[in-house]
Formats: C-alpha cells, structure tokens, sequence
C-alpha cells in the first residue's frame, strides 16, 4: 500500500509539471477524454432523452383520455408534420380535416419508443454513465478513469445508438412498436413490409446493438477505475457508497448485457436474412400476407428464447437502473442529515448480494409462458429472496436520518422523497413474485404503477437530487433554491396524482396496451376506475409542465447562478469536494491521501460538524502523511 | 521505475510466471528460451491430440453402447471442457493468476450456466395440463 | 497527464490496468457467446429430429482450421515469451506467424467453407408431400428409414440446373441435376452416419433430372442460408461472430507487428504488456473455437 501511494503521488506530482496546455475547443467540449467532460455530455444526452421519452408519453396519455380525439390547438398539426401520417391519423368532420390524433399504430410506437429511450437512453446514461463518469473518479481520488480514450469510445458509441434511434422515428412505418421487451414473433415479422434494414424494428435492433457495446465498454472502464485508480488510503472501507453501487451496477451491466446483444443478433438474423430463431413452426400473422397462410419461415424456432435471454438482462437492468440512485441518495442523506450512514457494512453486503440474486430471479417476468411448477416455485423463492436486501438497503438510509440535523435543501428533498416512492415502489412488487398473483396482474396497470414507483419517483428523483447536488461541482453554480423547491413540490404532487390510481386501474383489470384507455374493450368490468384516465392524463401534463422549471433553472443557473462560495458547499466529507468547482484537467491540484470513512459527519470532539476524508487525523502533521517510498 | 525507459534489452524478471531461478543472461538466450516455452508447446501438443481423439470420438455411436440418448454430446463436450481448461490454465496463465482475477470469472461462468441450466429447466417443465399441438 | 498503472501492476492488487481490463472484456465475450450457445440449445431442442442435420460440414477442412487455431495461439504466447526476453526478431517472426494463421483460418471459411454452402441446394419436403418424392427420400418399404427407425427424411440437396428458377417466385418448379448420396442411394444404411470426407454430389442425366415442386417445399429452400433451417442459422451466427473476433484480432496483431512495434524503442515493457493483452484475447477467439467446433462439424 505505501509502494502504491508513493507511485500514486509521484504521478501526481509529475502531471502538473508538464500538462499545462489547454486542449481545443474540439478536444475540450466535444471529442473530450476528461471523465467529467464525458460525464457531461452523458448527461445533458440523457435529459434530454428523458424529456423525449416523457413527451411521447404525455401524447399518450392524450389518446388514453380523449381516444380519437384531436389533440388541441395547433400541437396535433405539429406533430404530424413531425411524426408523419403512420403514427398521426386525420380527425376528419364530414371531409375536412379538423385536426389529428394519435394513431392506434402511433400508439404502439410511442409506447415502444417510450420504455426504451427511458430505460436505455434516459435513465442508464444518466445514472450510471453521466454520474458515475463524473463524480466516481472523483470520489476515489482519481485524476481520470483507467482508460479515457475507451471512455470518449463509449459515449460515441451511445451517441450513434442515439442517432439511429431518433432517425427510426423518420423511416417508412416509423419507429419500432412491438414494445420496449421487443417480443418476437412479432417483432420479428413487424414492419417486414418496407426495406430490410430502413425500418423500425431492424433500426431499433442496430441502435441497441451500439448501445449495448457502450454499456460494456463503460463498465470495463469503471470497474478497472474503481479497483486501480484509488488514492492512496483509499481502502475498501474508505469508499463512498456511490462508488461501491457504481462498481456492482458495472458489474451487472458488464455480465447481464451481452446475452441480449446475443438476442438481438438472432432477431437481427431472424428480420435481415429469415432465419428462424424465435419463428415457431407455422405461425399464421393476419397482417402479413394471406389470411389464414403460415408465414414463410421455415420454422422450428422459439419465442421463449428471447424472452429468456432479454429478461437475463433487463432484471439486472432494473437494478442497474436503481443501485446509482440508492447511491446517490446516501451521499446526499449522509451530507444533509451531518450524520454517518447507519450500516455502511451492511449496505455493501446488501449490494452485492442483489447483485448476485439479481441474475437468477429473471424468469418472474415470464410466468404467462406456461413455465411449470418446478422453475416457478424456484424463480419465486429468489424473487422474494432478493427483497431482502433492497429492505436492508432501504432501512439503513432511513435509519440514517434518525436523530440527525436535518437541512432540507432542494437535494436533500429529492433525496428524502425517493425513500417513501421507492418503498410503494418496491413493497407493491412483492405480490407480483408469486405465480398466483401475477398471472392476474400480468400487463395490468398494476404492474405499470409498480415499476414506476421504482424509476420514476425512485430513480428519476434520485437523479434529481444529484444533479442539485453536485452542480455546484460542475458549474460553479449554485442552482437557484426557491425555483428547486418549486420543482419538487410539484413534481412530487404530480407524479403521485399520476402513478396511485393506476394500483387501482391495475386491480381492477386495466390493460397497459388499450390505446383509449379501455374505453372500447371489456367496459363492464373496468368501467368504475376508466373515470381516472382523465385525471391521471391531466396529472401527467402538470408532471410536464413542472419539469420546465427546472429546465430554466438548470440553464439560468449556469450563467446567472450564484457562484460557489467555496469548494465544498455542502460541508461535505467525500473527495470530489477537494477539488476547485469545476475541476481542472486531472481533477485535483494537491497530491491527495485518504485518512479516513466516507461519513465522518459530527465527530465527537471535532472542531467542526465534518471532517473530509483528505484531513489527516488530529495531530498528524500534513508533511508526515504521505508515505516515505517503501 | 524510471529505468524501464533506460535499458530495453534487459530481460523482465518480475513476471509471475517468471519462476525459475536461473538467471537470463544475455549469452543463454537459447537454452532459457526453450526452457521457458516448453510447456507452452507440450500444451500446444496436447490440444492437437485431443482434437484428434474429438473428431475420432464423434464417430464412435455412444448412445448405443452406453444405451442413453446425448452421450456423444456429452463425452464430446467434456473433451471439450477439457482443451478449454488446458487453454486457460496454462496460455491464458489462469492457474498462477490472482483471485481478483479468476473470482469474477468463476462468477461469469457460474451466471452462463445458471442461463443454461435454467432456461433448459424452463423448457423441460411445461405445464402439462394445456394441449401442445404435437407434429 | 498520466494514468497510473497502465504499465506496471499496482502493488496492492497486483494488476496493471490492461490486464484487468481486458479479463472484464473477456467475462463479457464469454455472456456473450454463452447468449448465442443458449440460442443453439433451444434451436436444437426444439428441432424436429428429422429438421436437426448432421454432417453437413467439411470435417477435414473444419479440422484443419482447428489446427491452424491452436497453432496460433502457441506462436502468440511464443511471440510474447520472444519479447519478454528482448529477442525483438523472434517477436516479430512469431507474431508474423501469429496473424498469417488467423488469415489463413478466415480464407478457408471465406473461401472454402461459406462458398460451399452458398452454391449447394436444399430444400424440406413438406409431410403431406413427402410420398410423391419417396424414391429419394427412402423412408417407406423394405430397408426404408421407417424400418430401420430412423427419423424420416424429408430433406433434398443438390445442385439446381438453374438458381433463378430457385430464386424466381414466377417459376414453380425446380429442377435438380445432381442430388447428393443420400437422395440417390436414400434406402442404404450406409446414410445414416455421418461421413468424415463429405462424399460427392451424384449426377443425373439428362431426362432423370429430378423436379421439385415449390409447393411441396417447406419455405426457406434454396442454398444452404440461414433461412433454411435453425442449424444453419446458428452455424453462420456463430462462425461469423467468431469469424469477426478473429479478424479483430488479426487487425490488432497487424497493428503490433507493423507501426506498434516501435514503441519497443522506447517501452518494451509497454508493448509487452500489449501483447499479452492481446494475446488472452486471441486465447478466447480460441477457446470460443474449441466448442464450436465440435457442436456444428461433429456433434
């Protein structure tokens, strides 16, 4: 360890001695090797993916209300003008048109495009790439990540995953639409009618491709950084919980993304050169040619197989996307609560086990495919298996906040709200782990409400919280307080007037696929609950419409906000607090040693309420500290 | 760690398969060479044997002789195991490598079997009760 | 600005970052081409037994490429054992080696063994249809397949007298001008293993041309692609994913042979680091090798 931190300071010491040019703007704001540049643009993509994914949305849940109606004032002619007539259908009065509305078609490509740019181009990119490229190295005492050039490499390519995804939206039939999983056969057969490779679902399938080989390329680069890069005294127990959820949610990506690369390739065979990898034997399609005729495959292949490879991937993915934000709400609770986290051990050991649980519960998401008794009862036992640590993890950060000196900043806010929704998010998944259950909830509003109570609430407030947090860190800037509480007041109103009555909708047998809002199917069973479409719709678009204050107030913020009055205006304990705001090129300018926890908030007998990990213990000269070369 | 940069001709001595205390010098280069690579060529050797005995096996009928179904898939995927673990252990150095290396690994193999062994449990327990069209 | 331990190992964890770096990518091949080999599973599993070919592939040639394989993979380790004892010229001889393997291994697919599969004809005989097309099917009668408890047949191979009539959806019928062994002697139980040297396609003469009607065919006849069956869809998936690591991997050898060797100048300890990097990922181009060959060619 003292070889290490020798080698490490000698580095240091030698990176400033010789790196004093500033690269060009090109180097500097768009092909950037800086993890914090990175980090950046992984975020600023990302939000705006988020915003994409939310306003597709909002138009759906337009249809949801009002069915075919037309969209009001002039916004359906834009649309139209935009999407084209596959996705927006004319709203005629005798034989003028009067307007347009969202198309049945338009719908299912909305509701596609929704869940994957969400999930894949919103929320990962976000939490995982944006924050974890900025702050983790940051926190570890890193002056980048292990390898930058493969860091600027990942971005690029997720950037043309981007590009492809938005151009799908352009092609003949639009974008993708048989749902974010992606189910063949249908996905297989879907939009065969136009070109080969210039159609949405082939579209859909190459941008995934890209991003799935950015996804891997990242979390190699984090994983190595995270086990190589530490500052010297930057032991194991040392590292902040963010960093310990960055490393497992590399870890998950790293092993949980490839077998769906695998799966696409076989649907990218199965659409591109007819192969039959998930085209059972003599499937009739009455949308493809003749009514009644098998389609012409030759067959023998098997749906269930992509399932099983897709849902190896996307429930770790649900904790890929959950474990940064759990991450970043304990920096943030730890910091405003000026209180250490209560069981950081066991917050670590929690992760790691859900990690590992998190690769052998995947099939409860298939419990409609006929799966026998035996698989069932074993994927409902780890299914309830792994609750357990999410419940340890929960109840660490809320024990946290117990007897602390609360400072309800906008962060901290986001931070504490994230407790409850992702507690309603999670306590309402449990009864879909059993068979029993799910087999009724299966594709219901239920199952809709749960998962966002996790990422919505969850993980997007989560993400909230962070960026108030630690834009002070990236700017310089303060963000403006009054407008942050503006913005989560609403948001947190709104996205509960949203999100409750679908538990509700959900029981009662709503259907997630029902383009009206179930309006035209099945009206005598659902009828009681389709009041709340409206509702929900109008508490959507006032989710919408508080989110645009927190546009203004991230942009105003960068060039009119308050300066920070100092590095760390937090008062916070972790290392990225010893750096100027923003950091320079190699992050810190003093050799950097760590001498103690991520925590140290309220030491008992400590001159102040924070002791950073930087500060050597009472007593210790400075120059004593960095180790004598072993 | 400056005198890396200094002397390109000297040998490096701190690999951990470096075991053998003699000493390369410079005049020896033949002899510690051969001594070195030996066992890369013996494992070499060996997996050309045993793709041998994998081709000269898949003509043997297993099943037959042993009167259950799969047996040639499996003798041959255990040949097969085999030439991978030689692989492994020796040219990707895995039996002197460190745990922080071969644990995840151990992790990476166990979830590739978990994907195996569950998905082929999946799809010998159907429910029995529904009718499957059968050809 | 320079990141610490991209040469030399950190001394608490003992790993350079290049090393751990590439066992990460390593783990993730080995998802990777476990998704694709769970693919191949369920596709032959859920074959009907007479859809499920065997010996379709050249043994020799596909042993031979074997070979070639595993040569490489001793000349890449000696390369590395050359340069870790600063013998430059055996380095560069070795890794010249090295890479002329991994082209030789893709001219043979390329050349030899994807070529052969473009040009030959297949086709399934629906069920209903497979009567009127017994005499080469052999699966009725005396010594039939039936008989001898094999699955049935129903699969056709040959060379078409003219592939647009394949191709063409105005044409319904197709005409073969030699059909392989076992639709010209298919009642011999000499057919029913597999063969070590793919035996020659028969000839027909003029007049005994063996017409197919499209209509008695299952859908994805025509050369053997992997519209066929799944076999052959799983055959190219995987051999061209593993055809597309070996020529990365050939790339980067042509990179550290060529314009990378210089940096031996300056830092061997670098590009030794380099090359055994990429020489455990060459090990898995391998070892992915290693399975493969035995689940398509002999299995």
């Amino acid at each position: 360890m003292a070889h290490a931190a020798a080698a490490h300071t000698e580095h240091g010491q030698d990176d400033h001695a010789h790196d004093h040019h500033e690269p060009g703007f090109w180097r500097k704001w768009v092909f950037s090797t800086d993890h914090k540049m990175i980090g950046i643009q992984y975020t600023v993509t990302g939000l705006a993916f988020l915003f994409l994914g939310f306003g597709l949305m909002m138009l759906m849940r337009w249809s949801i209300a009002h069915g075919a109606q037309a969209l009001p004032g002039s916004l359906g002619t834009l649309m139209h003008a935009i999407f084209g007539p596959a996705v927006f259908d004319e709203v005629k009065e005798g034989a003028n048109v009067v307007g347009y509305s969202l198309s049945t078609q338009g719908y299912n490509v909305f509701g596609a495009m929704h869940g994957t740019i969400m999930v894949f181009f919103g929320i990962v990119p976000i939490a995982f790439a944006g924050f974890g490229n900025f702050v983790m190295p940051l926190q570890i005492g890193a002056i980048d990540m292990a390898f930058p050039r493969l860091n600027m490499a990942s971005f690029w390519s997720f950037f043309i995953s981007c590009v492809v995804m938005i151009w799908s939206f352009f092609v003949e039939g639009s974008a993708a639409k048989s749902g974010w999983t992606n189910y063949p056969p249908l996905a297989g057969v879907a939009d065969q009618s136009h070109s080969v490779i210039f159609n949405g679902g082939t579209l859909w399938l190459i941008g995934m491709v890209f991003n799935i080989t950015s996804s891997l390329l990242g979390a190699v680069n984090f994983i190595t950084t995270f086990i190589q890069l530490r500052a010297p005294g930057m032991t194991w127990g040392r590292l902040p919980f963010f960093c310990w959820a960055q490393f497992i949610t590399a870890y998950l990506l790293l092993l949980a993304f490839p077998p769906l690369e695998s799966a696409a390739i076989m649907n990218l065979f199965d659409r591109v050169f007819g192969s039959s990898f998930f085209m059972p034997t003599g499937l009739v399609v009455n949308a493809m040619g003749a009514d009644g005729q098998p389609l012409q495959y030759s067959g023998g292949g098997s749906p269930v197989l992509w399932q099983h490879l897709f849902w190896f991937l996307a429930h770790p993915e649900v904790y890929v996307l959950i474990l940064p934000g759990i991450g970043m709400v304990t920096e943030i609770v730890a910091c405003n609560s000026r209180k250490p986290i209560w069981g950081y051990k066991a917050m670590v050991g929690a992760i790691f086990t859900l990690a590992f649980l998190s690769f052998i519960v995947w099939a409860h998401h298939m419990y409609m495919t006929g799966m026998g008794p035996k698989v069932s009862a074993f994927f409902q036992t780890t299914t309830i298996l792994i609750s357990v640590p999410s419940v340890i993890l929960l109840t660490a950060i809320l024990l946290s906040l117990w007897g602390g000196s609360l400072r309800f900043n906008t962060p901290m806010l986001f931070a504490s709200a994230f407790l409850p929704m992702f507690g309603i998010g999670g306590l309402t998944g449990i009864p879909l782990a059993f068979n029993a259950v799910d087999l009724y909830m299966h594709d219901t509003y239920y199952v809709i409400a749960h998962f966002h109570y996790v990422v919505a609430p969850g993980t997007i407030f989560a993400i909230f919280a962070g960026v108030y947090h630690w834009y002070p860190k990236a700017s310089g800037r303060m963000m403006n307080e009054f407008l942050g509480k503006l913005h989560f007041w609403g948001s947190l109103i709104a996205i509960n007037c949203l999100f409750m009555p679908m538990f509700l909708q959900g029981m009662a047998g709503v259907h997630r696929r029902w383009w009206d809002g179930g309006a035209s199917a099945y009206v005598a069973t659902v009828e009681p609950v389709l009041h709340w479409n409206l509702f929900m719709s109008q508490a959507a678009w006032a989710l919408g419409a508080v989110q645009l204050i927190f546009v203004v107030n991230f942009c105003w913020s960068m060039v009119r906000g308050r300066k920070v009055p100092n590095d760390n205006p937090w008062d916070a304990t972790t290392l990225e607090w010893d750096t100027p705001s923003p950091p320079p090129h190699g992050n810190f300018i003093k050799p950097i040693t760590v001498y103690r926890g991520p925590y140290e908030y309220s030491v008992p007998g400590a001159d102040k309420d924070f002791s950073p990990q930087s500060e050597p213990p009472a007593g210790t000269p400075a120059v004593a500290a960095v180790p004598a070369h072993a | 760690m400056a005198d890396q940069h200094s002397q390109p001709p000297a040998p490096a001595a701190d690999h951990a398969t470096d075991a053998d205390p003699h000493p390369h010098g410079s005049g020896s280069h033949g002899h510690s060479y051969l001594h070195h690579v030996r066992p890369y060529l013996l494992v070499g050797a060996a997996l050309f044997v045993f793709t041998l005995i994998t081709v000269g096996l898949s003509y043997v009928d297993f099943d037959h002789i042993f009167g259950s179904h799969g047996m040639n898939m499996k003798i041959g995927m255990a040949v097969a195991t085999f030439k991978v673990c030689l692989v492994g252990a020796w040219f990707m150095h895995l039996k002197s490598e460190k745990s922080s290396i071969w644990l995840p690994l151990g992790f990476t193999f166990f979830f590739c079997l978990g994907l195996f062994v569950l998905c082929l449990l999946a799809y010998t327990d159907p429910i029995h009760s529904t009718s499957h069209p059968q050809h | 600005m320079e990141i610490p331990y991209t040469v030399r190992p950190r001394p608490d964890t003992g790993l350079a970052n290049p090393k751990l770096g590439i066992w990460l990518f390593i783990a993730s091949e080995v998802m990777l081409f476990g998704g694709l080999f769970a693919g191949y599973i369920f596709m032959r599993l859920g074959a009907e037994p007479w859809m499920w070919p065997h010996g379709w592939l050249n043994v020799p040639v596909g042993t031979f490429n074997t070979f070639i394989l595993i040569a490489s993979s001793v000349t890449v380790i000696l390369s590395w054992e050359a340069l870790k004892m600063r013998n430059f010229k055996a380095f560069k001889g070795w890794l010249a080696a090295t890479w002329i393997c991994g082209l030789a291994f893709l001219a043979v697919k390329l050349g030899k063994e994807w070529p052969d599969k473009f040009s030959h004809f297949g086709a399934y005989i629906k069920k209903e249809s497979a009567e009127k097309y017994d005499q080469y099917l052999g699966n009725e009668g005396e010594g039939g397949r039936l008989e001898r408890q094999q699955p049935p047949r129903l699969f056709i191979s040959g060379h078409p007298k003219n592939w647009d009539d394949v191709k063409n959806p105005a044409v319904d019928k197709i005409v073969l001008t030699g059909i392989d062994e076992e639709n010209h002697t298919p009642k011999s139980a000499e057919n029913d293993r597999a063969h070590f040297i793919p035996r020659a396609m028969v000839h027909l003469h003029e007049g005994h041309e063996l017409v197919l009607n499209k209509k008695d065919l299952l859908p994805g006849y025509g050369a053997f692609l992997p519209k066929l069956n799944t076999y052959l869809a799983c055959y190219f998936m995987i051999t061209g994913l593993h055809g597309l690591h070996v020529l990365g991997g050939v790339l980067v050898f042509l990179y550290f042979w060529g314009p990378g060797s210089k940096l031996y100048k300056t830092n061997p300890e670098q590009l030794c680091n380099r090359i055994e990097v990429a020489g455990l990922f060459w090990h898995l181009v391998d070892l992915v090798w290693i399975f493969v060959f035995p689940i398509f060619y002999l299995l």
